[in-house]
């Protein structure tokens, strides 16, 4: 249901552009950044088991079929980056003591659809902090 | 060019300041366009002939003023307002390429050439993901060329952009060891330093804060000692 917490086990993925990899292809904190310009008030993610499916790869691929019907495109280099929702929590909390919230936001076309919240207490600190705990990386468009 | 030395001046605040500071001129009017000229020359260096006659256009206006200073000015901030979209724009893409050609070819800047293909690689993709008119923020990369001409010994770092077209860059050392820094307009800097704790293993001190690009290393480094990691 909107606003529900995540459940700490469960995994949410999240698109990260190019300009916000590194050259080896790693995530910067650049991609947990909100755009400010759009008055985004939470990180837009995808919340995994939510999609039901057998494992990762279907999961991720599940992924890329939402995103690649929703209005933006998908650069042939972006990634998609996956984190644990109870590690991600916990880690911030306990290396910032800012707490973060990771809150379901389903939308007519993307069930999954889900945000951090929190962010924005300070930013810089938050985003690094998230971005040392990425599971895994898969990108965000397969090779044809 | 009275607009341009106005973008170039960079406030209100600065030019009211030194406007304040000339209250004994005789003839405003001439004076303020004297002022904005020195001005301009004192920051970029020049004052090419094509703006010496975008200048006699605005003093020729400011001449048919009532020679009344606050009308001369509302009219050099109107024209500044009406220009500044322009302005933006001229800026953000002449600049940003000039920028990046000066990081490539400049002596004061190590791995120059690897930072500035960098930097392209990373302009092409932000267009191309979030559309034609995206750009890197010229007032970021000015910040950051200032700061690699600081240290010349700098290592190379990860480079990325913020939504909101900022460098950002980061150098990592043992331990968790970091420091990152999100290039702000107006020469600021956000950093973030992770600096491993020395008598507890496996703990970090963690900060984060604003700071001027030219303070913020320094005072980061007293602190931390961040240029074990950050400089070759």
């Amino acid at each position: 249901m909107k606003g529900d917490q995540l459940p700490a086990q469960d995994h949410v993925a999240r698109y990260c552009g190019y300009s916000t990899l590194a050259e080896d292809g790693s995530v910067l904190p650049a991609a947990f950044r909100l755009r400010k310009e759009a008055k985004e008030s939470y990180l837009s993610v995808q919340w995994l088991e939510c999609l039901q499916k057998s494992d990762r790869l279907s999961e991720v691929q599940e992924v890329r079929r939402i995103l690649s019907g929703k209005n933006f495109r998908l650069g042939a280099t972006a990634k998609i980056a996956v984190i644990n929702v109870g590690t991600i929590c916990c880690h911030v909390e306990v290396s910032s003591r800012f707490k973060i919230r990771v809150l379901h936001e389903p939308e007519s076309d993307d069930i999954s659809h889900s945000g951090i919240y929190d962010t924005i207490q300070d930013e810089r600190m938050i985003s690094e902090l998230i971005t040392e705990k990425v599971l895994e990386t898969h990108p965000a468009v397969l090779p044809h | 060019m009275a607009t341009e030395a106005l973008s170039y001046i960079g406030n209100i605040g600065e030019l009211s300041g030194i406007l304040a500071s000339q209250s004994t001129v005789n003839n405003p009017a001439e004076n303020l366009l004297d002022i904005l000229q020195r001005e301009y020359i004192r920051k970029v260096g020049d004052w090419p002939s094509a703006q010496r006659i975008d200048q006699e256009q605005h003093r020729e206006w400011l001449g048919r003023l009532t020679v009344n200073r606050e009308t001369q000015w509302n009219y050099l901030v109107s024209q500044s307002t009406a220009n500044k979209k322009r302005i933006d724009y001229v800026n953000s893409w002449e600049n940003v390429e000039n920028i990046i050609l000066q990081i490539r070819f400049s002596q004061l800047i190590r791995y120059g050439e690897r930072i500035s293909n960098r930097l392209s690689d990373l302009r092409r993709a932000v267009r191309e993901e979030d559309g034609e008119d995206a750009e890197i923020s010229a007032d970021s990369l000015r910040g950051f060329i200032s700061f690699l001409k600081m240290y010349p010994n700098i290592r190379y770092p990860d480079i990325a952009l913020t939504p909101d077209g900022n460098i950002y860059a980061r150098w990592k050392g043992d331990r968790g060891a970091l420091f990152s820094v999100e290039f702000l307009p107006d020469s600021k800097v956000g950093y973030v330093v992770f600096s491993p704790l020395l008598n507890r293993a496996g703990e970090l001190s963690r900060h984060s804060g604003i700071d001027s690009v030219e303070n913020a290393f320094v005072r980061m480094n007293a602190a931390f000692a961040i240029s074990e990691w950050v400089l070759e």
